[in-house]
């Protein structure tokens, strides 16, 4: 994906390059990122997701911060912890944890966390702005448990193959390229997806922004197209959101309505890389759709060398 | 088949002649006519020097019966100015340059007053002194929007010329031409015009829906020039004019039926009015001329968009501009004229008030919107609350632009040398107000009943404002040798044009209409930026030439040939993934290359014989539209070739009274014509007969004159709307009768 970076970002960009204020004082920086959090236990490999969020206490100046885990429940144990003041690169978008030094119910927390702005949320299309970052953090609880962080909320962008076949027989192909949005200017709608997560009853839901499964011009752009209700699991290699025979809601004048003609045959999300930034979505619509989505909610500029 | 008959009759005309050289010739004391046109802002000229120009005198613009911008193209090579079915699309296609919509690819000046708004640009010509056509880039000295050529139009002198000028024409179609000109010098130093016009068509094509002629018309025109020399060198002129348009328009067949038929009101009235004041101080060592102008239109274009007999939609367009603009040239040579320069300075201000609602009706409800989304969710069917609403747009576009340029001229001997030079920088900003009151009705469809489920209200109130800036440099370097003995010269060009970006408040619709389908949850929502905004397009222009005085002065030759590359060139484009939108962008690049053959001969003082040709190759190099690739395709709507030949025979019938008698045949080529970028609809090249006979006995003028003598059948234009094509034919056969009275 290219350097895009602002224009895209839906949240508010804050600059992270330190700076002295001129009066002697340091410039500090506060804020808070919830997450989902995927624990997976070394001993047996189960896994469970808990709500939780990161409190991060800054001083931009000297480079020396904290971060507090919060609401971060295994077993209705708390993981919370809190880092000593410890030291941390940064550059414009990103504050970086290289070496967590912190301890959990006498466990040593030891393993890196990212607080980065440069994820992709784009307003005109989902709203609501967002937390103005999110975490990239994997570290472990001493030997026992290896925990990774998630948006609850994340919007991902890439490039979607659909196939049908019409009334003739004919088969139809159709790519979708996005990664180039929004500085390609033969493409100004990006086909989104958007996947909220509900650790609390295991469920989740997934929005397509622009949806079109096909280059049939018959068949219209849905502009919000919701399929609620997957099912989601966690396991060691991340997160699978599955299923089926969903009726799929369109908001029409604000408010959904059903959409029966687009009902989701099946609808299946996974995550593909270790830091859970990366998944795959593949689909079938209405008995004649099928689409395959591989994408990424966050720009791979987060992994400069900081 | 007919545009043969027409060559095989110019042909056996031009033989005639031959045999003519038999007989013995009567002196009439007719010579070919001097070209001396006085430009601000050409140093020489235009035929000494290196620009591919064509002058019209009055006298033939007159002998030609050009009541019209229109009439002057069919006389230019290359230079082609198609009837769309109304005055306000005024567009003009030179070596394969043109525009349909928004901003001019040609620049116009009358009397020095640039017209910034080519919607004003199709009016009637009456008492005009010489009109110039510059072929090619002419923005280094002109600006903006002069990305293929100007065309210079100065219109009688009351300083050169006194007395009365009367004009009547009457002729099929219900035409009714007349114009008045008085012209009076007060003294040694000042001169004084008033000229009024009226014109008529009762109009050639019916609408079957109602039987009326829709493509009727009417306008008024009124127009003073003031000159005066205050002494001292310097000058001053004055010229205001105004002009009423009433017209239909419009005679668009539908492919499908062959029938011109569609039932809302179409037309277009419009009201201009200029002034321009130019002040000219000439000193021994250079000339300052300063030119000051205001310009104002308001008019309203009203379409039965869909143009079937069906209920659709209907489109306005109001519009109100008004333009300021302001002029300092100054020019001089030193070295008794080894050296000569040209700077100058242009600044303007034009401000857009335009209204444009959308009315959707009954069947445009039912079809585009309902039966749309239906398709997609048949179990909830909806209903609109009525059978009519509007999407509203108003916009507000205030445009300022500066620049300034320089010229330098270099004479060594045979040669010159000339190296210009333009920086133009350009404000344009927008201001639009949407909105739309309206909504539907969501049923549940169980069992084959349909029960009301949830209304939808649509309510769009937006209003949002863009910018955009432009600074362009346009060079322009020629090289000219100028043969001995007043033979000629020949010469190379190299230039760059430009056309100003902007905003397109055409697409603004599609904006609206994809905000509507985005609210009922089946369409996109653009960006109005991305929609409705485009950059400058540019053009690198390649030109030999050749003018040519053959013959001992009996023949005129002008030959040259181009190559223009032409980047970032305006196009509608549909953006990835969806064909329910379009937007404007600058995604194309073309080229274009040709050759202008124009010819004038007049062997003895009674044949005369006018050729002009044109040849355009013009095709794109790279356009993608997001769903077709186009790539060598032809440019659409740009004529391949374009021909006018004439042969004129004068005799004296009576020498004491000055008696004469003039025939004329001519005939007007164009074709082929590509309709679309596919190149699946094209119009064949095709040749138009005309023929006319003009009696002049010393202030009297009395003209037969006939048009599409052979009636041929051709289309002028050609479009889709909703998936459905339409042709606008030409006209068929035309004739009239004129008389021009001139009393000194």
């Amino acid at each position: 994906m290219k350097k895009v970076l602002m224009l895209a970002m839906g949240g508010a960009f804050l600059g992270l390059t330190s700076c002295n204020t001129g009066d002697g004082v340091d410039s500090t920086m506060t804020f808070q990122v919830e997450t989902i959090n995927i624990i997976t236990s070394n001993e047996d490999g189960t896994t469970t997701a808990s709500s939780g969020s990161y409190y991060f206490d800054l001083n931009m100046t000297q480079r020396m911060g904290a971060v507090t885990s919060k609401d971060i429940i295994l077993d209705n144990m708390s993981m919370d912890f809190t880092t000593d003041d410890e030291s941390f690169t940064t550059n414009t978008y990103n504050a970086y944890f290289k070496d967590l030094n912190a301890s959990v119910n006498g466990y040593e927390v030891s393993g890196s966390l990212l607080a980065t702005s440069l994820f992709f949320y784009p307003q005109q299309y989902v709203g609501n702005p967002k937390f103005t970052f999110d975490i990239i953090a994997q570290y472990n609880i001493g030997d026992a448990y290896t925990v990774r962080s998630f948006p609850k909320d994340a919007v991902y962008i890439g490039v979607t193959n659909t196939s049908y076949t019409d009334s003739e027989g004919v088969l139809h192909k159709y790519e979708k390229n996005d990664n180039d949005y929004p500085k390609d200017p033969e493409n100004i709608v990006p086909l989104l997806y958007q996947v909220i997560l509900n650790p609390g009853n295991s469920t989740a839901n997934i929005i397509m922004y622009n949806a079109k499964f096909s280059d049939n011009p018959r068949e219209p752009t849905k502009a919000k197209i919701t399929a609620q209700g997957l099912t989601a699991e966690y396991d060691a290699n991340g997160i699978t959101l599955k299923g089926t025979n969903i009726i799929p809601m369109v908001d029409e004048g604000g408010k959904p309505t059903e959409y029966p003609n687009f009902i989701f045959n099946s609808i299946n999300f996974r995550t593909t890389n270790n830091n859970l930034t990366d998944c795959i979505i593949e689909y079938e619509v209405a008995g004649m759709y099928y689409g395959t989505f591989t994408g990424t909610y966050i720009y791979k500029e987060y992994e400069t060398n900081i | 088949m007919v545009s043969k008959k027409i060559f095989i009759l110019m042909t056996s005309l031009f033989f005639c002649y031959l045999v003519s050289l038999a007989t013995e010739a009567d002196s009439l004391g007719v010579t070919l006519e001097e070209i001396s046109v006085t430009g601000i802002k050409q140093s020489v000229n235009l035929q000494e020097s290196a620009e591919a120009a064509t002058i019209l005198t009055r006298k033939e613009i007159e002998e030609n019966g050009i009541m019209t911008m229109r009439g002057v193209s069919d006389l230019v090579p290359n230079f082609y100015m198609p009837d769309y079915g109304s005055r306000i699309t005024s567009t003009i296609y030179v070596r394969g340059i043109g525009a349909r919509m928004d901003q001019p690819s040609v620049g116009l000046n009358v009397d020095n007053v640039p017209y910034l708004n080519k919607d004003a640009y199709d009016f009637d010509i009456t008492d005009i002194s010489a009109v110039e056509m510059l072929r090619g880039p002419q923005s280094t000295l002109y600006g903006r929007n002069a990305m293929a050529g100007v065309i210079n139009i100065r219109t009688l002198s009351p300083l050169y010329y006194q007395g009365w000028r009367v004009f009547l024409e009457t002729g099929n179609g219900g035409r009714v031409n007349a114009n008045v000109g008085w012209y009076h010098k007060f003294g040694r130093n000042t001169g004084f015009s008033v000229n009024g016009s009226y014109s008529h068509l009762d109009g050639f094509f019916r609408n079957e829906y109602n039987g009326k002629k829709l493509d009727k018309e009417n306008s008024f025109s009124l127009r003073t020039k003031l000159e005066t020399n205050l002494g001292e060198g310097i000058r001053l002129q004055n010229v205001a004019a105004a002009n009423i348009l009433r017209q239909g328009g419009y005679p668009y067949y539908y492919v499908g039926t062959g029938k011109i038929e569609y039932n809302d009101t179409c037309f277009y009235r419009r009201f201009t009015f200029t002034d321009g004041l130019t002040i000219g101080m000439t000193r021994e060592k250079y000339k300052l001329t300063s030119i000051t102008s205001v310009q104002h239109i308001d008019d309203n274009m009203t379409l039965d968009q869909d143009f079937l007999p069906e209920s659709y939609f209907t489109l306005t367009q109001k519009k109100r501009e008004t333009s300021l603009t302001e002029e300092l040239v100054m020019q001089g040579n030193v070295g008794g004229g080894k050296y000569g320069w040209l700077g100058g300075l242009f600044g303007f201000y034009k401000h857009l008030n335009m209204n444009a609602p959308v009315v959707f009706k009954d069947v445009g409800i039912k079809e585009l919107i309902e039966d749309h989304r239906n398709s997609a969710n048949m179990y909830y069917p909806i209903k609109w609350d009525s059978r009519m609403f509007e999407l509203s747009s108003r916009f507000r576009i205030p445009t300022f632009g500066l620049a300034v340029y320089h010229e330098s001229e270099l004479n060594i001997g045979n040669w010159s040398f000339t190296g210009a030079i333009r920086m133009d920088y350009e404000h344009a900003a927008m201001r639009y107000f949407s909105y739309c009151d309206t909504g539907y009705e969501i049923y549940k469809l169980e069992e084959g009943v349909e029960t009301p489920y949830r209304h939808v209200d649509i309510n769009i109130d937006e209003d949002g404002k863009l910018d955009l800036d432009f600074l362009m440099l346009l060079p322009k370097i020629s090289v000219l040798y100028r043969f001995r003995d007043d033979r000629g010269n020949v010469y190379a060009k190299f230039s760059r044009g430009y056309k100003a970006g902007g905003y397109n408040t055409q697409m603004f619709s599609d904006v609206l209409q994809q905000k509507l389908m985005n609210l009922m949850g089946i369409g996109s929502q653009y960006s109005v930026d991305a929609i409705v905004s485009y950059k400058p397009e540019k053009s690198w222009n390649y030109e030999i030439g050749s003018h040519l005085n053959l013959l001992q002065q009996r023949m005129q030759l002008e030959i040259t040939g181009f190559y223009i590359d032409c980047r970032d060139q305006q196009l509608t484009t549909f953006p990835d993934g969806t064909t329910t939108g379009r937007i404007m962008t600058n995604a194309g690049k073309t080229r274009s290359f040709g050759g202008e053959l124009s010819l004038n001969y007049g062997p003895d003082n009674h044949w005369n014989f006018n050729v002009s040709y044109g040849y355009t190759n013009a095709r794109f190099r790279e356009y993608y539209n997001g769903i077709n690739d186009y790539r060598g395709k032809r440019l659409p709507y740009v004529p391949e070739h374009t021909l006018f030949l004439q042969g004129l025979y004068t005799f004296r019938i009576d020498k004491r009274r000055d008696m004469r008698l003039t025939f004329d045949v001519n005939g007007r080529g164009t074709g082929s014509i590509e309709w679309n970028e596919e190149n699946t609809q094209q119009q064949k090249f095709y040749m138009l007969l005309g023929a006319n006979m003009t009696m002049s006995l010393r202030n009297i003028e009395l003209r037969i004159w006939g048009k599409n003598l052979t009636d041929c059948k051709y289309n002028t234009f050609y479009f889709k709307s909703m998936g459905n094509e339409f042709l606008q034919r030409g006209r068929g056969i035309e004739f009239g009768l004129s008389v021009r009275i001139s009393v000194r």
